[in-house]
């Protein structure tokens, strides 16, 4: 099933109609605020550049991580696959005898599906972020990677957590709120597994960060005696220091704050003398199909920091909503992501489904040129047969960004054509079309680059269309384009026409 | 008053932050009885281990004395401190520094202020001497990270606190006080005064002594 075969439903539901809504507000909001703030562009390009920083040698990165945990005394497990990770923390889980876990957010560890491998082996696993505890009581996936219950209205949260209570709770947000704060007190101060993934690494001081505004990363990183923090290796930064240019950038993107209410830095477990915090840190690095991506064009996505102003911007998401990519990451980043870290196996329809408009692009704190990665993957997931992972000339520190010029992807001159999908198994299935829609396109591709041809039929549409107040409202033949909404007619005189009128002016 | 100081202030307040001060340290206990008046009540507070450089200074102790009704002050070192820190009222901890252009405080643990201190309460106050407000969150941040500080190798556990725990998962609008404190004091108090000013204490006003940073 694909994403445009679950839109019909999405666009169907008013809630999650009414909801949508307000990621259009917040994307509004960051925009507003990041051409208001004189510096963005620089800060964008410097962020950007220190993401990037880790590419050149991310083996050699991942060495130094790993040293530098093992030195402030976390036991550090590499993992090349999810189902690695998972059974690694389900490993952990079991020789410390773990029975109830508390987790701060964290998308890796939704990626690992972590929470059924340990369910599996019978330990409690409670959500501790309020929008991931909501979606986990009522069974689904997160739909936002920032706001994880975006399409959840204040009426169903009530009456999810109506049941936990034993009574019926009113539907006011101080009044579900102090709810969740006592029930899940309850947990936090009784568990003896906390779960974290991290929004950064830093390979110098072994130092995990979290961004946090409930408090969450603090509570699972404060009580449980043993903590197991799920880090993507994208995570690492080189320096801790690094961050400080980062992390605003990643607030203002994300939620439109300034900063969080809490930044957590988690450097080892506890130490002698300290009566709180972790008696054992266990560190899963996890690759899932990460490394593969280090020198394809894709390497790009490792820049990412999550911080999900690519779904707000998306005219796409924010009409279907997160749960129609059926995908962990939804999104512009999710569509890119999806099939890349599942090898290929997943959510190759997603890079299909977008406007290509490049707003995504446009607001990415860290200039990953989105649209282009999503052009490029239309093409990958295309090909049939084997791809070779064609290893290209790095992206330079810097390069990309807002203000970078043309980026490695849009400009193939300036770089090797790469094939960039790093497996095999590309198919032509994706591009399947009917065989009349094929030769119309071929047709109009053959018309259309020959300029007589061009005005010829320019000048025909707009003799057929002069009548029409603006809108055409039927054009057969077109695939259904006009089924839901009109389509304007040509403009009266054509640009062309406007344009040498105002040249004769000059 | 500095620049610094004055926009942390500033900040803070924007990140819903009660700020007082800045007092001289003569006048700290006293302000800290009269920030926490009503809010303390049959409840412990928390305090850090004894002696605490600032919350253990004589005039701030012989303030904690003279408050209005008892205080029940419970610190980490105390037998009582596990059972009882899920239940207090307050919390009380030094920061080890802030950044005035974000309005955040960094507070490092220790094995006399455990992370606890600073997250179970409903309620902290956080004490933030003048001198190590920094103007920027970059350069904190960074003096932190690099270990540059007087303090020396970096905490096993660093909370970085801009305001009271909230959220925005209820339809995307922002609700306070999450699982971290709803309610958040910044006393913020000046460098020593002279140690014959210290000797006199309360009354005399520290606002003549100009803060470097």
């Amino acid at each position: 099933m694909t994403l445009a075969a679950r839109a019909p439903a999405a666009l169907a539901d008013e809630h999650l109609q009414q909801a949508l809504g307000r990621i259009t507000d917040r994307y509004r909001l960051v925009r507003a605020r990041a051409r208001e703030t004189p510096d963005t562009d620089d800060r964008k390009h410097r962020a950007g550049a220190l993401r990037r920083e880790i590419l050149a040698d991310l083996d050699g990165w991942i060495d130094r991580v790993t040293s530098s945990l093992e030195r402030v005394g976390a036991v550090v497990h590499r993992c090349a696959t999810a189902a690695d990770a998972a059974e690694t923390v389900v490993a952990i889980a079991r020789a410390e005898g773990s029975r109830l876990a508390v987790k701060s957010k964290s998308m890796a560890t939704e990626e690992i599906h972590l929470n059924a491998a340990l369910e599996a082996i019978g330990v409690e696993v409670i959500e501790g972020d309020l929008g991931e505890y909501i979606v986990q009581i009522a069974g689904e996936r997160p739909s936002h990677i920032i706001t994880p219950a975006i399409h959840k209205t204040l009426g169903q949260v009530a009456d999810l957590f109506s049941p936990l209570a034993g009574h019926t709770l009113p539907v006011e947000r101080e009044a579900l709120c102090a709810f969740a704060r006592d029930h899940l007190r309850t947990k936090f101060l009784n568990a003896d597994l906390g779960i974290t993934g991290a929004n950064f690494v830093a390979a110098d001081t072994g130092t995990i960060v979290l961004v946090t505004n409930e408090g969450n990363g603090r509570m699972a990183t404060t009580v449980p005696r043993v903590q197991v923090s799920v880090v993507p290796i994208d995570k690492i930064v080189p320096r801790l220091a690094d961050l400080g240019a980062i992390l605003p950038l990643l607030t203002e993107h994300a939620t439109n704050q300034s900063i969080t209410a809490y930044l957590s830095m988690t450097t080892g477990p506890r130490r002698a003398g300290e009566i709180d915090g972790p008696e054992v840190l266990h560190v899963v690095l996890l690759d899932g199909h990460r490394r593969d991506l280090v020198g394809t064009p894709y390497e790009e996505m490792l820049a990412c920091i999550r911080c999900g102003a690519c779904l707000n911007a998306c005219p796409v998401y924010a009409k279907v909503g997160g749960h129609a990519y059926d995908s962990v990451y939804p999104g512009p980043m999710g569509s890119v992501l999806t099939p890349l870290l599942s090898g290929g196996t997943e959510g190759r329809d997603l890079p299909f489904a977008s406007s290509l408009c490049g707003a995504c692009t446009e607001i990415c704190p860290v200039g990953i040129p989105l649209a282009d990665l999503l052009v490029r993957l239309r093409a990958d997931l295309r090909t049939p047969g084997p791809v070779v992972p064609a290893r290209v000339g790095r992206t330079p520190p810097g390069r990309a960004g807002p203000q970078a010029g043309p980026g490695p992807v849009s400009s193939p001159g300036t770089r090797p054509p790469a094939a960039g999908f790093p497996w095999p198994g590309a198919d032509a299935a994706l591009s399947r079309q009917p065989w009349y829609r094929s030769l119309g396109w071929s047709i109009w591709a053959r018309v259309w680059s020959r300029p007589r041809l061009y005005r010829a039929t320019l000048a025909l549409g707009r003799l057929v269309t002069r009548r029409r107040s603006g809108w055409c409202r039927r054009l057969p033949g077109s695939g259904g384009w006009t089924a839901t909404r009109d389509l304007p007619s040509l403009a009266q005189p054509g640009f062309r026409r406007l344009w040498t009128d105002r040249e004769h002016r000059r | 008053m500095t620049d610094a100081v004055s926009l942390l202030s500033e900040r803070l307040r924007a990140n819903r932050c009660a700020v007082h001060g800045p007092v001289d340290r003569g006048h700290l206990g006293a302000t800290i009885v009269a920030v926490l008046g009503a809010l303390v009540d049959s409840r412990p507070v928390a305090l850090p281990s004894a002696p605490d450089p600032l919350l253990d200074a004589p005039g701030v102790t012989a303030a904690f004395a003279d408050w209005p009704g008892s205080v029940d002050v419970i610190r980490p070192d105390s037998p009582r401190w596990p059972d009882e820190i899920a239940g207090c009222c307050v919390g009380i901890a030094v920061a080890t520094l802030a950044a005035a252009d974000l309005g955040i405080v960094a507070v490092a643990c220790s094995p006399g202020a455990p992370r606890s201190l600073t997250l179970l309460a409903p309620t902290i106050l956080l004490v933030v001497r003048a001198e190590t407000v920094h103007h920027s969150f970059e350069d904190a941040w960074g003096a932190l990270a690099s270990g540059s500080l007087a303090s020396g190798a970096l905490a096993s556990g660093v909370s970085w606190i801009s305001g009271p725990s909230r959220t925005g998962d209820l339809e995307m609008i922002l609700t306070w006080g999450v699982h971290g404190p709803a309610r958040v004091e910044v006393v913020i108090v000046t460098s020593d005064p002279p140690a014959d000013v210290i000797g006199a204490a309360a009354g005399i006003d520290g606002a003549g002594i100009e803060v470097s940073r």
